[in-house]
């Protein structure tokens, strides 16, 4: 891959030389002082000095890196090999840091022989699958007038965070909506489906799984084992359409709801289950069924280019929309934040048109800001009332599907529990 | 949170600076009122550029453009001002090559910058001073100056063109 961008670039300083030459020079010619032209010239000459010094500097460089560390802690370090390497000294590097992140500490950044190493920290504060641009590498003049950019271009990383028991998800039994299930076998090694192999039987096993025969001839009990077959099918849909809460809560709740439709679709795709996602802003934007690598490759790309819809379109024509792309009878999970009146209706009409639903609703309590500041017992008093109408909310949606109230950002365990256990009631 | 710098990392530079600017001063008037402005040019651009944010470590050379440009039309018309003037752009250039948040060495690395723009003065200052005044000489001179800057750029660029051939291995 090549950028576009020209390798040769003069900096902001070299403009406030240039200009601060030029009034020098107008100051001295309209005084007849010679003294300012003799400030003037090595402030106007210096800028084509640096540029011709420079010109056999280069930018372009390698670069080895990663993102590394767990739940809320990124730790982003590299190393930048430029193709020359007494250009290292002088390489400027910089970086773009995601919106869904923060920085916990400073940046390290250190110049070796022929090599830049830096090591960055950050955290996510709230579940998040997003991407970290690749270094921006410059060479800069020493005296920082002139520089050239890198032209080769490198791959971003990407960087995604959710909730730990999401990858418990994977063992849940789905649904399955083709004609002949169980052709596609999972890793998971379970009481039924094609034979694996024998292992001791435990004292609780059940008498059908012991194999009698291979008991006979070795004396001991043995048991059978079989490789699971596929799972199921799941979807996935985001509902990114705007609520009154505004577009900032609403870009963080739906980070949040991306996060999780990962970490869900990953999960069910490690088992060899086929997962479609479908995220719905003015229209549904399908990733239709499938399994394996390439579609979490694919699922993991719609989630990137999923945004907060200017315009949110009627529910029905989600549910419409829906039923041309994925088979009716698949388990269907729903993230929306139930805080507009229309988010309510999706349900229904998922339900109508024969989806199987069941609604993780990101909560937006913990992002409401406190403006302005109360006293102790009026805040209690406001955050009371924002629990009952969050009750009522939840309580409201719950006559047409189970829902999960989600406050605890980095923890779904509540929503394995109710895929588990479909039939126990509220898992909120 | 931006990275912290050193508190020594471009000191020495805004100390040579500094100095050579208050001498500049107090050799224009022999007065307090110089030096403190010459001073204070000095410790706020060092200030501004240890600052986190860009936009303040990009206005930090601006304090002693001003400095050094009031300085300039307040300094006698001499000959010795002429020079001392460039001198001071010249040391200034190095201030900028000492960046507290580049890697350190910047002014060694910076010489050849340096030393280009510093040979352009004093050849400057040379051709005003010892050739006689005339709209002739002076175009020769401006013509000179720049080819010679532009060939000795070239040059420092390009080592290789002044390397000579390598002895042949017997």
């Amino acid at each position: 891959m090549s950028g576009e961008a020209p390798s040769f670039a003069w900096t902001s300083l070299t403009f406030l030389l240039v200009g601060a030459g030029a009034v020098l020079l107008v100051v001295g010619v309209a005084a007849r002082d010679p003294v300012p032209l003799f400030l003037a010239l090595p402030l106007l000459v210096a800028p084509p000095v640096a540029a011709l010094t420079g010109m056999h500097r280069s930018a372009e460089f390698g670069l080895r890196w990663g993102a590394f560390g767990s739940a809320q802690e990124v730790r982003v370090s590299g190393v930048v090999t430029p193709v020359n390497a007494e250009d290292a000294p002088d390489l400027v590097v910089g970086f773009t840091r995601p919106a869904s992140l923060v920085e916990s500490r400073a940046p390290e950044v250190a110049w070796g022989e022929g090599e830049v190493t830096f090591r960055l920290h950050w955290a996510a504060p709230e579940p998040t699958v997003t991407t970290v641009l690749p270094p921006t590498v410059v060479w800069r003049d020493p005296t920082g007038l002139a520089e050239r950019r890198a032209t080769r271009a490198h791959d971003p990383i990407p960087v995604e965070r959710f909730p730990p028991e999401l990858l418990r998800l994977g063992g849940v039994r789905l649904e399955h909506t083709l004609a002949l299930p169980g052709e596609t076998p999972s890793h998971r090694i379970g009481p039924s489906g094609e034979f694996f192999g024998l292992r001791e039987a435990s004292p609780s096993e059940p008498p059908r799984r012991i194999n009698w025969r291979a008991t006979a001839r070795t004396g001991r009990l043995l048991a059978n084992e079989y490789e699971a077959d596929r799972t199921g099918d799941v979807l996935v849909i985001v509902d990114a359409r705007p609520t009154p809460l505004g577009r900032s809560i609403d870009e963080r709740l739906l980070g949040v709801a991306r996060a999780a439709a990962f970490g869900v679709a990953d999960s069910f795709l490690r088992e060899k289950a086929r997962v479609g996602y479908a995220s719905f802003g003015e229209f549904l934007d399908p990733v239709p069924l499938a399994g394996g690598r390439v579609q979490r490759l694919r699922i993991r790309e719609a989630i990137r280019r999923t945004e907060l819809a200017r315009t949110g379109g009627p529910s029905e024509r989600c549910a419409v929309a829906a039923r041309r792309f994925f088979p009716n009878g698949v388990t269907t999970l729903l993230f929306t934040s139930l805080a507009e009146e229309t988010t309510f209706d999706l349900v229904p009409h998922l339900r109508r048109r024969g989806y199987p639903v069941a609604v993780l609703s990101p909560s937006p309590l913990p992002l409401l800001p406190r403006t302005p500041p109360l006293d102790p017992r009026s805040e209690q008093l406001v955050e009371r009332l924002e629990r009952l109408e969050r009750r009522s909310r939840v309580a409201r949606a719950w006559q047409d599907a189970p829902v999960i109230d989600w406050q605890e950002y980095w923890s779904l365990g509540s929503l394995v529990n109710l895929l588990r256990h479909p039939g126990r009631g509220r898992g909120v | 949170m931006a990275r912290s710098v050193p508190w020594h990392r471009g000191l020495a530079s805004s100390v040579v600076l500094g100095g050579f600017l208050v001498y500049l001063a107090w050799s224009v008037h022999p007065e307090w009122a110089g030096v403190l402005l010459a001073l204070a040019g000095v410790v706020s651009a060092s200030l501004l550029r240890r600052r986190a944010d860009a936009l303040s470590r990009s206005a930090a050379p601006i304090p002693l453009v001003v400095v050094l440009g009031i300085v300039a039309v307040a300094l006698p018309k001499t000959t010795s001002a002429e020079i001392l003037v460039g001198g001071a752009a010249v040391l200034w250039l190095a201030w900028l090559a000492d960046d507290p948040r580049r890697r350190p060495g910047g002014v060694a690395r910076a010489i050849p910058t340096l030393a280009i723009v510093g040979f352009t003065v004093v050849v400057a200052w040379g051709s005003s001073t010892l050739l006689a005044y005339g709209s002739v000489s002076l175009g020769v001179a401006a013509v000179l100056l720049v080819a010679v800057v532009a060939l000795v750029s070239i040059l420092v660029a390009r080592p290789e063109l002044i390397r000579g051939e390598e002895a042949a291995s017997s």
